[in-house]
């Protein structure tokens, strides 16, 4: 099929699949088609464009009496900052190391292997200044997990970026969204394609940090970690 | 790795990465506008949803829920259902809050098509009716008072946008209308109307194509 004849056949589906009702195949199409054909690619999401205002055309009603506190009730709840965690992870050690002790010795062989990791990381959090290490997932978005964020809080803090994906060739930059919702800009010109992995002093506390997100050089969202648990 | 498209165009959203209407949403200017209104854009309270930060998560929910719980009563007529959509949509904003990318549209649209897409699958779930889509199309425009932290240059574009709509042959507006709110192909609304499904087709690729020579002209 020529490229012109397959454009207008694309221009025959592009409005179902800008509406979201082409059927798989059509879908498929359209977009295998729009990857590699610019002027088809813009025709569609203009109709994609058009298709989304005439949603807020709608007029706004007022929900049912407790409609937002249901929906923060279903969110889970505030998440425990991680500086409270912490706290909370160290009151939670000094009660079992009380349990520890009034049960005896034999207990206490039992965890040696932890007790060695705990000892090694508390070593290295003094080494430095720290105060914790903490990891988080970084994810494509289709939600896949494709890396991880490793988080260090101390003097200075700082995180470290591995990718387990190979992405495709070209520079990164990396972003950090703060609890304010501002963002700041730790990276640019990043080539995480032959290093898989990035890391630099942040200018911010590690629990003030919210997201983590990189963008490749069209400034496109490509992977992104949530910071809190 | 996924290439990027717009949020429409993906599973859970579309939404192209060039806006017509005028909302840029790295336009410093128009973030300014926004921000200054209440403090916080949109693009921030999605951040802070999606952090669970209980202050900006109650203020997001405050800001979207009249036009959430509004499209999908629109669509589901039943404010039982309606609210579970919106809930819905809100707890899916939270889960996938962490990937949306402004660069695709904003974050109005982009809940707003989650919304819709929940509401089409409860309103195909429970066998219902749909609403018939000429009395969406008499519904009036939402105020023109930019809700607090709303784009300002949106009422404006919207209020175009609806006397285009307006201005549509009823049949062409009947399908369309179908389409975008009830997510009806062509085959379905071909076999809903009794209408041959390549008329059904042409009607609204015509009303698409229609509404956005409407909207060029009045940009020049």
């Amino acid at each position: 099929m020529t490229d012109s004849r397959r454009c207008a056949e694309v221009r025959e589906l592009a409005h179902e699949v800008a509406l979201g009702v082409a059927s798989v195949e059509d879908r498929a199409f359209v977009l295998g088609h729009v990857a590699s054909c610019a002027d088809c690619r813009d025709h569609l999401a203009e109709l994609s464009t058009l298709a989304d205002d005439l949603l807020t055309l709608v007029p706004q009603a007022e929900p049912p009496t407790g409609f937002e506190t249901a929906v923060l009730g279903r969110l889970g709840g505030p998440a425990v900052p991680v500086r409270r965690a912490w706290r909370r992870l160290l009151g939670l050690a000094a009660a079992l190391l009380l349990v520890g002790s009034a049960s005896g010795g034999a207990v206490y062989w039992s965890g040696h292997e932890d007790r060695e990791a705990a000892a090694g990381l508390r070593s290295s959090l003094q080494t430095a200044n720290g105060q914790y290490f903490v990891a988080f997932a970084l994810r494509d978005l289709g939600g896949v997990q494709r890396g991880a964020v490793f988080g260090y809080q101390g003097d200075p803090a700082w995180m470290f970026v591995t990718v387990t994906e190979v992405l495709p060739p070209g520079r990164y930059a990396v972003e950090l969204v703060i609890r304010d919702g501002t963002s700041q800009l730790l990276a640019a010109g990043v080539d995480l394609t032959r290093s898989r992995g990035w890391g630099a002093a942040i200018p911010v506390a590690v629990h003030d940090a919210r997201l983590l997100r990189i963008l490749d050089g069209d400034g496109r969202l490509v992977l992104s970690a949530r910071l809190t648990r | 790795m996924p290439a990027t498209v717009p949020h429409r165009l993906r599973e859970s959203a579309r939404r192209p990465a060039v806006r017509r209407l005028g909302r840029d949403p790295l336009n410093p200017w128009q973030l300014l506008v926004r921000t200054t209104s209440v403090g916080l854009s949109d693009e921030s309270l999605l951040a802070g949803l999606a952090s669970a930060d209980p202050d900006t998560a109650a203020a997001f929910v405050r800001r979207f829920q009249g036009r959430v719980f509004g499209l999908a009563y629109a669509i589901v007529g039943d404010r039982e259902v309606a609210t579970e959509v919106a809930q819905e949509a809100f707890v899916r904003a939270w889960r996938h809050g962490a990937v949306y990318d402004a660069r695709r549209g904003t974050v109005a649209t982009w809940l707003l098509t989650i919304t819709r897409n929940l509401a089409v699958d409860a309103a195909r779930l429970r066998r219902a009716v749909p609403v018939d889509p000429m009395v969406l199309s008499a519904l009036e425009l939402p105020s023109s008072d930019p809700a607090p932290g709303e784009d300002v240059v949106s009422a404006a574009e919207l209020d175009r946008l609806r006397r285009a709509l307006d201005r549509l042959p009823a049949a062409q507006r009947r399908c369309l209308l179908l389409s975008v709110f009830h997510g009806l192909s062509g085959r379905e609304i071909s076999e809903l109307d009794g209408v041959p499904l390549g008329t059904v087709k042409t009607r609204i690729r015509t009303a698409l194509l229609t509404l956005r020579s409407s909207l060029d002209v009045s940009d020049d």
